[in-house]
């Protein structure tokens, strides 16, 4: 009895390992950056709804390129360049096959705006596209305090330049770190290892067991274990949630400040 | 006995499953090591490409600032001359030179946007604003991809010198610990004050 335990306990301890392994903790510092909600993400509240309504359609038009607006009330001390960039990352704007997605970040309070454009797009929208469409279509909106309008003539100009034509550029390898693991699908893959390790224990010892004839029925019985609960049954898969499919981003794009 | 053969086979093989799964992650991280070398290469290229059109731009409305306009030209001829292949990459020695190169051709170009302040028609000439634009673009992709290659290098060596990961690395790869170089920021120009 007391070895069958010393041996479940090191099978324990190794799904364990095993589970703890698969899920590496982000080491990016993204605790503080907002949540990626809808195509507009308006934290600083300077959208109002009929706008946003508006803003909204135009971006869900230019699908399959995925173009998110944002507004920020504190950019946490950073200058708008490394905020946008952290936070186009974090939300994987944009297809990962493609890199086409772009983030129009708004900070009124740094009065900093930027249009961080992804690796696929770069041809399409370039640094000089961005800084004009900034220059011209949203600063002189963003001087006089119009701050929806200003979002909107950007948006407009965006669309007008994205004519679905995705340009390669250079593009690193990917690396698959930056994917966050949703919280239902740790606990299935946790519960999975956890009875695969359970049966494979169990199979070992019936092959282990000293032969016929055991009256010691140690208690396992393989009716006992339950169907394996698939964690998607809590939540609803119906609801379509509006998030990024891991495009990527190398710093392109433009900003400006009033 | 037998009991203990098999349970030991079993273990063997798992490692062995494991070796596998480390030297391949080593691998791929090596390989995103090298890959984001080149891109902070290729956006120093990048940059060095648009200088002559920018000094030519600047040259038509400040022809007086020659000073400062043959500080970029030689800057530039300096970094382009450092060709590092991504072999160099773990050289420090060379891939200081090249950051040094590098910085003092940001230092002379900050000195230029300096002198362009003194003339407002040529900041109002669209050419000269498009090609601001667009440095200050590659700019901030040359701070992006250094970022990135600093990181690059931080997954590789936090992978191979865990354990057993190290030993595995030792003795089935020729991959060893990668130097993290200080990457400096823009050398700041402190004024000499003479007196």
């Amino acid at each position: 009895m007391r070895k069958n335990i010393f041996l479940f306990l090191i099978f324990c301890f190794f799904s364990l390992t095993v589970w703890a392994n698969l899920f590496r903790p982000s080491i990016l510092g993204n605790e503080s950056l907002p949540t990626l909600t809808g195509r507009v993400v308006d934290n600083a509240g300077i959208l109002d709804v009929k706008t946003e309504n508006k803003i909204s359609a135009i971006l869900e038009s230019l699908e399959p390129d995925q173009v998110v607006v944002a507004t920020v009330s504190y950019l946490n001390g950073k200058e708008i360049e490394e905020y946008a960039l952290q936070l186009a990352r974090y939300w994987g704007i944009g297809e990962k096959e493609k890199d086409n997605g772009i983030l129009f970040l708004i900070a009124p309070n740094e009065r900093q705006t930027r249009i961080e454009v992804g690796y696929g797009l770069e041809g399409t929208l370039s640094d000089v596209l961005a800084h004009n469409i900034i220059r011209k279509k949203v600063l002189p909106y963003f001087k006089r305090g119009d701050y929806q309008n200003g979002i909107l003539s950007g948006v407009q100009a965006i669309a007008t330049h994205l004519n679905g034509s995705v340009v390669e550029s250079e593009k690193p390898i990917s690396l698959n770190k930056s994917e966050p693991m949703p919280l239902g699908i740790m606990i299935f893959l946790g519960i999975f290892v956890f009875f695969f390790v359970l049966i494979s224990f169990l199979i070992l010892k019936e092959i282990f067991s000293s032969g016929k004839g055991t009256k010691r029925r140690s208690g396992y019985n393989t009716h006992n274990i339950p169907s394996i609960n698939y964690g998607r049954s809590k939540r609803s898969s119906t609801r379509t949630v509006f998030r990024g499919r891991g495009g990527r981003f190398g710093g392109g794009g433009s900003s400006g400040r009033w | 006995m037998k009991k203990l053969f098999f349970i030991l086979l079993i273990g063997v093989v798992l490692f062995g499953f494991y070796c596998v799964n480390v030297i391949n992650s080593l691998v791929l991280l090596d390989e995103n090591v090298k890959s984001s070398w080149s891109q902070v290469l290729n956006q120093y290229e990048r940059r060095a490409d648009l200088i002559p059109n920018l000094v030519n731009t600047v040259k038509g409305y400040a022809a007086h600032e020659e000073m400062v306009l043959t500080e970029v030209i030689e800057a530039r001829a300096k970094a382009t001359s450092i060709t590092l292949s991504a072999k160099d990459a773990t050289n420090p020695e060379m891939v200081a030179q090249l950051q040094s190169a590098q910085g003092d051709l940001s230092s002379a170009l900050s000195r230029l946007m300096v002198v362009v302040e003194k003339y407002p028609e040529l900041k109002a000439n669209e050419n000269f604003l498009s090609l601001q634009s667009q440095l200050e673009g590659t700019e901030n992709r040359i701070v992006v991809a250094r970022k990135d290659y600093v990181e690059a290098i931080k997954y590789f060596n936090i992978k191979i010198r865990k354990i057993p990961n190290n030993w595995i690395a030792k003795n089935f790869t020729d991959l060893t610990v990668k130097e993290s170089f200080s990457i400096e920021p823009q050398k700041q120009e402190v004024p000499v004050v003479q007196f």
